[in-house]
């Protein structure tokens, strides 16, 4: 049989894949491990390695949750290429992708700052929270369905009534896009963060959010909203 | 159509006008609740004077009027009916109801859900509503009085109607010639008298009045009974007899 490079396939695979040496420095990483470093530090996934390596040789898969930012995993493996170095893989957790057909005739044009801020006003006569405010003024107004987005919002902002602080961030997100219909669009980033917050309303939130363009990642301090910038 | 004007002090209020006022230009339903006669519809009113109201208590009308209307006001606002969220959605619709808490389906219908307190939680209000009665009642009255308002005593077990039922009967009755007062008696003993022992059911109309307030001016029953021109324990006893403490 003719000899195949192996290598290339780990490279281009979508599961992340990276070799440590010894002292945890990295001797290999494929193109998705280069993208998941950009989130999460390599020493997180050094002890990892560590942590779950096989007690002799070989390899060990482990089934486990792991959650990084935006990256979901449901197993790893670890194993060793040789006495010195050693291999960590982690398999992403399938996603069901469903194709999102909103009607534009829903979506008004809308400055979301002033939505935000009605918001916030409304969040502001229920909680004592501490907040932290990082909008961009100039943001430009775009079309979105406005009972719907700020069903959301407040929804969102109810999960930190009893939190201490509250930090609010809307941004641009340079360089990625979303694809709705045949459209690729630029999006914008709301992300409200605290140190603890109800999780008892998530299952209703994503509900909503699924009937609309918006896409969410839900953690336990955590919501991410983002929005298509449709002109 | 005349220009309606909403005033509060209440920094709670101040943020659900904010937040009106944020989207006024918006396709948002809000629902806006608390108890009976605390500012609801005056609030809107100043700012929705001109949009289409509609009482929520008719039910089949609210029906027609979602359908055919982009914006409207809905007063009375049932909300222990079933609505499709679909009628809410890219709308402008206020809902006003009396009801103090919210079931959770009726939350999912609206973007923003205000919550406006009663009047007994506004201190910074009531100086400003009491002003506001007692002139209106001097004109509509033709009286001039000006009252001290004991605020620990005012009914405000009905907000602002209690407030001005209280002040208008405070001003309505100041000051009253003693024939005026025999007059009111007489109008409430010929609709009253019935039983066989009215007398002394009846007496404590004009003896717990008298007692009370010659306390509260001379502060003990001694001084009292002397300025009744009656013994101490004839007081007592009727201090006693008209359950007063």
């Amino acid at each position: 049989m003719e000899s195949i490079d192996f290598k290339n396939f780990i490279e281009n695979d979508s599961n992340p894949f990276i070799l440590f040496d010894f002292g945890g420095h990295i001797k290999y990483l494929n193109n998705s491990a280069e993208v998941l470093l950009g989130y999460i530090n390599p020493k997180i996934l050094y002890d990892l390695a560590l942590e779950y390596a096989p007690k002799s040789y070989g390899h060990r898969g482990i089934l486990s949750n792991l959650e990084f930012d935006i990256f979901s995993f449901f197993s790893i493996m670890v194993g060793y290429e040789d006495d010195e170095n050693i291999y960590i893989r982690l398999y992403n957790k399938p996603q069901i992708k469903q194709e999102k057909n909103v009607s534009k005739e829903m979506l008004i044009l809308t400055d979301v700052n002033s939505l935000l801020e009605a918001n916030i006003t409304l969040f502001e006569m229920q909680s004592s929270a501490k907040l932290s405010l990082f909008v961009d003024q100039d943001l430009p107004m775009f079309k979105i369905d406005q009972n719907s987005f700020s069903k959301i919002l407040r929804k969102m902002l109810e999960a930190f009534i009893k939190s201490q602080s509250l930090s609010i961030d809307l941004k641009l997100l340079f360089g990625e896009y979303i694809v709705l219909g045949d459209t690729k669009y630029q999006m914008l980033e709301l992300i409200l963060k605290s140190q603890k917050r109800d999780t008892s309303n998530d299952d209703e939130i994503m509900q909503i959010i699924e009937q609309t363009c918006l896409t969410c990642q839900i953690k336990k301090d955590t919501f991410k909203l983002q929005m298509p910038i449709i002109l | 159509m005349g220009c309606t004007v909403f005033f509060s002090n209440c920094e709670k209020i101040k943020q659900i006008k904010k937040g009106f006022e944020l989207t006024r230009n918006m396709q948002i339903s809000t629902l806006l609740y608390g108890e009976s006669n605390i500012g609801k519809k005056t609030l809107v009113k100043s700012m929705y004077n001109n949009a289409t109201w509609i009482d929520g208590s008719d039910f089949v009308k609210l029906k027609n009027a979602l359908l055919e209307n982009n914006e409207i006001v809905v007063y009375n606002f049932d909300i222990h009916r079933n609505y499709a969220a679909e009628e809410f959605n890219n709308k402008k619709i206020i809902a006003l109801t009396d009801e103090t808490t919210v079931p959770d389906y009726i939350d999912s219908l609206f973007g923003f859900i205000y919550k406006m307190p009663p009047l007994r939680d506004r201190p910074e209000d009531l100086e400003f509503f009491i002003e506001k009665y007692i002139k209106e009642a001097n004109e509509n009255l033709a009286k001039k009085d000006i009252l001290a308002i004991d605020k620990e005593k005012i009914d405000l077990s009905n907000n602002i109607k209690s407030l001005k039922i209280y002040i208008y009967k405070k001003i309505a009755f100041n000051n009253l010639e003693k024939s005026e007062i025999q007059d009111i008696l007489y109008d409430y003993f010929q609709k009253n008298l019935q039983g066989n022992n009215d007398y002394v059911k009846f007496l404590n109309l004009f003896e717990y009045p008298l007692i009370m307030a010659g306390l509260e001016k001379y502060g003990s029953q001694l001084k009292l009974s002397q300025i009744l021109g009656i013994n101490r324990n004839t007081l007592r006893k009727k201090v006693n007899e008209n359950g007063i403490n």
